[in-house]
């Protein structure tokens, strides 16, 4: 037991000799430490005696040097023995991870270290409360906005990029509340406009276009804020302390009429640009920290490349839309007659003024004169072309001709026999038929499969996602517990542990008009048993390479987790190849086999091939679920685009129709094909291949491992 | 076993004064005509958007009485159809619910009839074709439907599960309705009516539910119902501050995600 009493140099010296003996010597004494440590109070010495110690029993040099350091890390670190607990730790696990060497910069670094210690303490990361930014700026109307750090502050529409830390507010509520500001200014340039016009070319036509693009900045940034203040007052008022400088800009005479002229909500960023114009020569650009920078290019590139896709998809929607209509009326005529190309027509409601709160955009599509309900899809397509362009041109109305929804691919048919008739054999293999939509027959054994062995890889993949996702992965294992734990009372049996009462009442009334009693009057508790058996198919095709790949088997590393507490029956198969005669599947784990370190090396060695050939793999997964014995069957695939193969023909329609046809065969084997991808274009044709409740589109690859757990949930519950 | 509710007639179920319920598409009249040619009816939607107010402003609007059956798992055939009981030494017979509707020509309504057991299935196909009959399997009769007599039953296809999808053989006997969160002007005259709420207010929980209705499927599974909205204008009114209200009545009612509420908190206060 060390003395309740402060300790003065002679005693402090002795002390850290008993711990330091190892590293002192003549020239080297405790005599200076100790010094310094006689001066701190009875607290700080007992606190820096008992780390002296421990740190000595791993390294005596390490805990010299801590002895030596000790009275001015208290100092850097204001009396806070937590802080500096932190900091001691630190360095001994510098030390266990890379020696000495690294252990004393950490000791000496004592200052640095606290700065960021007190930086963590009230500052907020993007890390901690990125998927609250995201769900909350998924409330807000609009495109999704994904949120990513960078060390620029802008936005490219379809990303907001944010810094990794704010620390600069006394709290982790004004930290935070910084964020949202940034989140909220991102969001309403996305929202109400700004990127709607061709800025680069406005600003070029400017002598100084650098000035010109400032400028433009300060005046959108007026116009945002008044739009945020009407459309949330409540955020508006809960962040006016950020906007010193703004009010500032707004008492100057300079600035008052570029104020005045924005004050009404109904202003657009064509205002902006005339401000622009009117005052270029007669202001000068202020800088206002939370607005952060206009990112031009980036912004052209994402946004043309958004628009092309958009544009194809709307046209591809709309000459589905006359295509059914054709067939309809065909059908109706009874003829075979060329029926006239129907024309679209769409146009803009005014909105009840009730409404215009929402910031909805209300459109009404109309085919020859008919209005016609837009599906959830197009009604968000409609949605985002607005946000880019601000109208639906004339052009997307022009439906893509008849042809090209079936393809953009439609060459001459490959020949897969002639590429593989070098190494081909059909040894071990099976087969498998394929619908052919056009002819509208089965091509007899046409898909040559063959299950080929995954190479495992031994490596920390599997705890390395566990604790990336350690929170995830407690909150599924809750939740999972709970439903395998769910008892239920099975009433009406013919044993149990109680007697039903009103079955046994009810008995008792029949036995007592001469009906016979019925032997179930008891009530069993028992767990119910799920009797489920899931098959899961992994898209490894080509496309998958690289992060998707990568969150797949993240994905299949949480699902295996919660899967292993339920006790459902589950398999899972990887599928690829090349042409119909080279179909893949590469089982990773058999529907009997245990969660055992083999499957996990397969999972962690999963790997990208080469196409996406879908109705083989469906075939040959409902024909292995057909030999399990379980009363729900589930098949899902984990998917990043639609069907395709090498063999042009499969490309398009071809692969739809095949894999369709697939799916449907597993419905008539009592099997239930769920779809979970990340292709945007997805509503395109899984609807169709699925049924529209049939398939889950996950927006944000960042989502797919938590998200796959959870689909499976709902699905089972 | 004597229950009170049980010993209530049929005649009581019937509603004295009109329902207030708005109407968002032309559902009364499909309903009344469904009704005038003796079909069964299927309201389809989420929770909260007016379905059980619809029932009783049309059972009122066509003078039946209402009997309404909210649906569980173990809910079986004779739950429905009716069961013997001893009384004082003597059997006596009691309808169920659905009996009585049968005889007294009143409107059944079976709330969320996925619930119910699978055998449940046995008297409900055979009173929704055009036999209409109930069969009562322990007395040996069947009882004829009177012409007054209507099912309708409820069902959320919101909830993905396969292990619970309305039969085929079901689903395709009735009349289906769908009801979705009505629109901004219809919305705001409900909750106008309902709470007394001023409108800018109930403009503003609006705003607010859309919000949530924007996160469904990306952290909800649902997003605020006309009921939520409802409660939380209630509480408004008497003087509970909004954002508390809010948070209370309606974010709390959605998830348990400390994440998303946190989310759905600061949409909150973004506009309160
Ligand atoms: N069209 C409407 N007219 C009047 N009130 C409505 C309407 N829609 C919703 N409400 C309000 O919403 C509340 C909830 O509606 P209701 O109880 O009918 O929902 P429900 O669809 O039956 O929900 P559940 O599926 O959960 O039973 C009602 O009490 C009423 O206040
Ligand atoms: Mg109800």
């Amino acid at each position: 037991m060390q003395s309740q009493l402060k300790l003065n140099t002679e005693e402090m010296e002795e002390q850290l000799d008993k711990h330091l003996d190892p590293v002192l010597s003549f020239r080297r004494s405790a005599a200076l430490p100790a010094e310094k440590m006689a001066s701190l109070t009875i607290e700080q010495q007992q606190f820096g005696l008992h780390w002296v110690s421990v740190i000595a029993a791993t390294n005596a040099e390490m805990a010299y040097q801590f002895a030596a350091n000790y009275s001015n890390a208290i100092k850097d670190f204001k009396q806070n023995l937590e802080a500096l607990e932190s900091w001691i730790v630190e360095s001994m696990s510098a030390f266990d991870k890379k020696g000495l060497q690294l252990s004393m910069t950490v000791l000496h670094d004592s200052q640095k270290f606290a700065e960021n210690y007190f930086l963590k303490q009230r500052g907020v990361t993007l890390d901690e409360i990125k998927q609250i930014l995201a769900t909350f700026v998924c409330g807000l109307s609009g495109r999704p906005l994904k949120i990513e750090m960078a060390d620029r502050i802008y936005t490219d529409t379809e990303t907001l990029f944010l810094p990794n830390l704010i620390g600069d507010y006394d709290s982790k509520e004004e930290n935070f509340l910084y964020y949202k500001l940034l989140t909220v200014y991102l969001w309403a340039q996305n929202w109400y406009g700004t990127w709607r016009y061709d800025l680069d070319w406005t600003i070029q036509s400017y002598d100084d276009s650098k000035k010109a693009l400032l400028l433009f900045h300060n005046i959108e940034t007026i116009r945002l804020l008044q739009c945020v203040k009407y459309k949330l007052p409540g955020f508006y008022r809960q962040i006016t302390h950020f906007l010193d400088d703004y009010y500032q800009l707004q008492q100057s005479h300079h600035w008052q009429p570029v104020f005045f002229a924005l004050s009404n909500t109904n202003c657009t960023v064509e205002t902006s640009i005339n401000l622009l114009e009117q005052y270029y020569s007669l202001l000068d650009p202020v800088h206002l920290h939370f607005q952060g920078s206009l990112n031009t290019d980036e912004v052209e590139y994402i946004k043309s490349l958004r628009i092309i896709s958009e544009k194809k998809l709307f046209r591809n929607l709309l000459s589905k839309i006359s295509a059914e209509k054709k067939q309809k009326q065909k059908k109706k005529e009874n003829t075979n007659e060329q029926v006239a190309d129907s024309e679209f027509a769409i146009k803009k409601i005014p909105m009840l003024p009730e409404e215009q709160f929402t910031d909805a955009i209300n459109y009404e599509l109309s085919l020859d004169g008919q209005v016609i309900s837009p599906s959830v899809e197009m009604q968000s397509l409609i949605s985002s072309i607005y946000q880019d362009i601000g109208e639906i041109p004339e052009d997307y109305l022009a439906a893509a001709g008849p042809g090209q929804y079936i393809s953009e691919n439609d060459q001459a048919e490959d020949n897969g026999d002639d590429v593989w008739s070098g190494v081909y054999h059909e040894k071990d293999a099976s087969f498998y038929d394929e619908w052919d939509h056009i002819r509208q027959y089965y091509r007899k054994n046409w898909c040559v499969i063959r299950e080929v062995k995954v190479q495992g890889t031994d490596d920390d993949f599997i705890p390395k996602t566990l604790s990336k996702y350690k929170s995830i992965v407690k909150s599924l294992r809750r939740c999972f517990e709970e439903l395998k734990d769910e008892n239920k009372n099975f009433k009406r049996q013919t044993q149990g542990d109680e007697i039903d009462i009103d079955a046994a009442v009810e008995g008792y009334a029949d036995l007592s008009i001469g009906m016979e009693l019925s032997e179930q009057i008891f009530i069993r508790r028992q767990k119910e048993e799920r009797n489920i058996a899931v098959m899961f198919l992994v898209d490894m095709s080509g496309s998958t390479k690289g992060w998707i790949n990568c969150f797949e088997r993240e994905a299949l590393v949480l699902l295996c987790e919660s899967l292993e507490i339920l006790g459902d029956r589950y398999a899972i198969y990887g599928f690829s190849g090349t042409s119909r005669k080279r179909c893949e599947i590469y089982p990773i784990k058999h529907i009997y086999e245990d969660y055992n370190a083999e499957v996990k090396a397969r999972v962690s060695g999963i790997t990208a091939k080469d196409y996406t050939r879908m109705g083989f793999a469906i075939r040959h997964l409902s024909h292995l679920l057909d030999g399990v014995e379980a009363r729900t069957k589930l098949l899902i695939s984990l998917s990043d685009g639609k069907p395709e193969d090498y063999d042009s023909y499969y490309r398009g329609e071809y692969g739809i129709e095949d894999t369709r046809k697939a799916l449907f065969e597993a419905k008539r084997r009592n099997i239930h094909p769920y779809c979970i991808t990340i292709d945007k274009e997805a509503g395109d044709y899984l609807p169709h291949m699925y049924g529209a409740a049939n398939y889950a589109l996950i927006e944000d690859i960042n989502q797919l491992p938590r998200k796959v757990t959870d689909i499976y949930r709902k699905l089972t519950t | 076993m004597e229950s009170g509710s049980q010993e209530v007639l049929a005649e009581e179920y019937v509603i004295k004064h009109e329902p207030y319920y708005e109407a968002v598409n032309d559902e009364l009249r499909i309903f009344e005509s469904a009704y005038q040619n003796k079909l069964p009816i299927l309201l389809k939607g989420p929770t909260g958007c007016g379905k059980t107010r619809f029932m009783e402003h049309m059972a009122w609007r066509l003078k039946r009485p209402l009997i309404t059956v909210s649906c569980h798992d173990d809910l079986t055939a004779s739950d429905l159809v009716g069961r013997y009981l001893i009384t004082s030494g003597e059997t006596v017979w009691v309808d169920g619910p659905l009996a009585k509707s049968v005889r007294a020509g009143a409107i059944c309504y079976l709330d969320e009839v996925i619930e119910a057991r699978k055998d449940t299935s046995v008297v409900i196909h055979p009173l929704t074709d055009n036999r209409r009959i109930l069969p009562m399997e322990k007395k040996g009769v069947v009882l004829k439907a009177e012409d007054e007599f209507c099912l309708a039953v409820s069902y959320n296809p919101g909830y993905q599960s396969v292990l619970k999808d309305l039969k085929q053989s079901t689903r395709q006997r009735f009349v289906a309705l769908e009801f979705d969160y009505p629109n901004v002007e219809t919305e705001i005259k409900i909750l106008v009516k309902e709470t007394d709420i001023s409108p800018d207010l109930a403009k503003a929980l609006i705003q607010f539910a859309h919000m949530t209705r924007n996160l469904k499927g990306n952290g909800l599974d649902e997003g605020a119902s006309t009921r939520l909205l409802v409660h939380a204008a209630l509480l408004i009114k008497d003087g509970i501050d909004p954002r508390t209200a809010c948070k209370t009545s309606i974010a709390q009612a959605l998830t348990d995600d400390t994440e998303i509420l946190s989310a759905i908190n600061e949409l909150c206060s973004s506009l309160f």
